[in-house]
């Protein structure tokens, strides 16, 4: 839509709002249709497929628009637009904008704040801030706007350090919750249930940077290969499909953690995981129901999306194992105290040697 | 008199196979808090080990049939069911016919466990080795393996086959051993 246009529509339905705002003044339903009028004035511009535009002073891609039936079904879908850009929005051209972060809201104090609850926000941002993703930009500007997992920010200019190596790194923003928990379309885990939609949700914005071949300035130059940076593991590609990234890059101490440790120091143990009480249960699979056995095995809600040695135990050949391991030991330690019995005097009778 | 390539192989293969029930009970029974040693660890000693077994394994078999070691193996085998029931007999009601100065029960046990002692190891050469080589190779390609067998990831009837195995394996180890203290390692280690 040519950018008059969309001009002509905003100052339509602002004039429209002004009218309708005098019509229903006295009205209780006021207020809601004001924010409704308000919301139509966003979108007549701002509703759309994601469409970036890239100001070349910027060095960043902003999102220009938004999918609405991605936006509603999200977590932040019944927020009105300036609930969060708080400031320069209303009207356009927008100035002296100013859009709240995640946490001028969270943890919520009233409306969701049981919601909110379980998510301890101080030790999550505590955590955040010992990460990579925090103490390599924490320089930069904080900025919200078109940063978002999606839409990654444009090539940065490449600048180079006092040594002379290039560092890809200079990011024109400080790296913030709304790079991987893009507040338009993000849905809290215990909303999806699903496992499996858990982990396509929840690798997403990792991949974003660091897939193979990821572009921008938050990519990470230093493993151009997810497989290769993670080829010390024991069938890395089941791995990478079949795990969440932050189920390993991340402590199991808590259910939702936001600590990153570096390297291989991001692994927790894999007999967190690959272990009758694996941390899975608690996290990947925390909202569906684990309690059920088919077949004889444990865990079987796991089974069903794939084999996990040690978490997927057979309980009928646990028994038998204890089983027959006790009778062999037994067997073995009667004929051994026999053995030393019939020794002592009088206890065994000399014989011919048996065929052997 | 056994070879010395034959004892060399023995021991060699009696470390690999220790390790391989080790790092099997710590890829099983480790809990997501304790673990008898690193579990990574664990896993890439479990599949070197047993990639090693496997070499070993194959080795035994076409030296064996090359050198004509396969024949003691054959003589042993027969009439070896006979023995160890005549034996079996001998055990429960003595030896009939040899009266008061026959040998003892104890006498008797350690010459059936020595019986049980050959078949034991034939049976492992012949097919316990083999499967536990067959399940654990097919597990080191589980992209090559069904999605799914009766609803569930596809992996599993080769792992529990894998597992029932190494469990019959991890008996026969513990049996070998405690026979071994009754027919002496003499055999095994200066050859006669």
């Amino acid at each position: 839509m040519p950018c008059t246009l969309r001009c002509v529509l905003s100052a339509t339905l602002a004039i429209a709002s002004v009218i309708l705002g005098f019509c229903v003044a006295a009205s209780p339903a006021a207020a809601r249709s004001s924010e409704a009028i308000q919301r139509l004035r966003c979108l007549a511009c701002h509703a759309g497929a994601n469409r970036l535009t890239a100001p070349t002073k910027a060095a960043q891609t902003r999102g220009g628009t938004i999918s609405i039936p991605d936006f509603r079904d999200a977590d932040h879908g019944q927020i009105h637009c300036l609930d969060c850009h708080s400031k320069g929005f209303a009207n356009f051209p927008h100035r002296g904008m100013k859009t709240e972060t995640c946490m001028d809201c969270h943890p919520r104090k009233e409306e969701g704040a049981e919601d909110d609850k379980p998510y301890d926000f101080d030790r999550m941002r505590e955590e955040y801030e010992g990460t990579v993703h925090f103490t390599e930009f924490k320089h930069a500007k904080e900025k919200c706007c078109g940063t978002s997992t999606g839409k990654p920010v444009h090539a940065a200019p490449e600048k180079t350090d006092e040594t002379g190596n290039a560092h890809h790194k200079a990011a024109e923003q400080r790296f913030t919750c709304e790079h991987c928990h893009e507040p338009h379309y993000f849905k809290a885990t215990k909303r999806i249930r699903d496992p499996q939609l858990i982990l396509a949700n929840d690798n997403g914005p990792c991949l974003t940077c660091h897939k193979d071949g990821a572009a921008g300035a938050l990519s990470d130059p230093a493993e151009p290969s997810l497989l290769a940076a993670h080829r010390y593991l024991p069938h890395a590609e089941l791995h990478l499909s079949g795990t969440r990234c932050v189920d390993c890059h991340s402590s199991v101490a808590s259910t939702v953690a936001h600590d990153l440790p570096l390297g291989k120091k991001a692994d927790q143990g894999c007999n967190t995981c690959h272990s009758l009480d694996s941390v899975l249960l608690t996290r990947l699979y925390r909202y569906v129901d684990t309690s059920g056995s088919e077949l004889g095995f444990h865990n079987v809600r796991i089974l069903k999306d794939g084999y996990v040695a040690g978490a997927n135990r057979h309980k009928w050949t646990d028994l038998a194992a204890y089983a027959l391991m006790s009778l062999g030991l037994a067997l073995v330690l009667a004929h051994g105290a026999w053995r030393v019995l019939a020794r002592r005097p009088g206890g065994a009778r000399c014989g011919r040697e048996v065929e052997s | 008199m056994t070879p010395v390539w034959v004892r060399v192989w023995h021991w060699a293969i009696a470390i690999l196979f220790v390790i391989l029930v080790f790092t099997g009970v710590v890829l099983t029974y480790s809990t997501s808090r304790f673990a008898l040693m690193d579990y990574g660890l664990a896993d890439t000693l479990h599949q070197v080990t047993g990639i090693l077994f496997s070499i070993l394994i194959v080795l035994f078999a076409v030296a064996a049939g090359v050198s004509g070691y396969w024949r003691r193996y054959q003589r042993r085998w027969q009439n070896l069911s006979a023995r160890i029931r005549r034996f079996g007999g001998y055990l429960v009601r003595g030896v009939p016919e040899a009266g008061a100065d026959g040998p003892s029960r104890l006498e008797l046990s350690r010459g059936f466990l020595i019986l049980i002692q050959q078949w034991l190891s034939i049976l492992s050469l012949l097919v316990l080795s083999p499967l536990l080589i067959v399940t654990g190779l097919v597990l080191l390609y589980p992209e090559l393996l069904p999605e799914q067998v009766a609803g569930l990831g596809g992996i599993w009837p080769f792992a529990l086959a894998h597992y029932w195995v190494g469990l019959i394996g991890a008996l026969f180890l513990l049996f070998h051993i405690y026979i071994g203290t009754i027919a002496g390692f003499k055999r095994m280690i200066r050859g006669r």
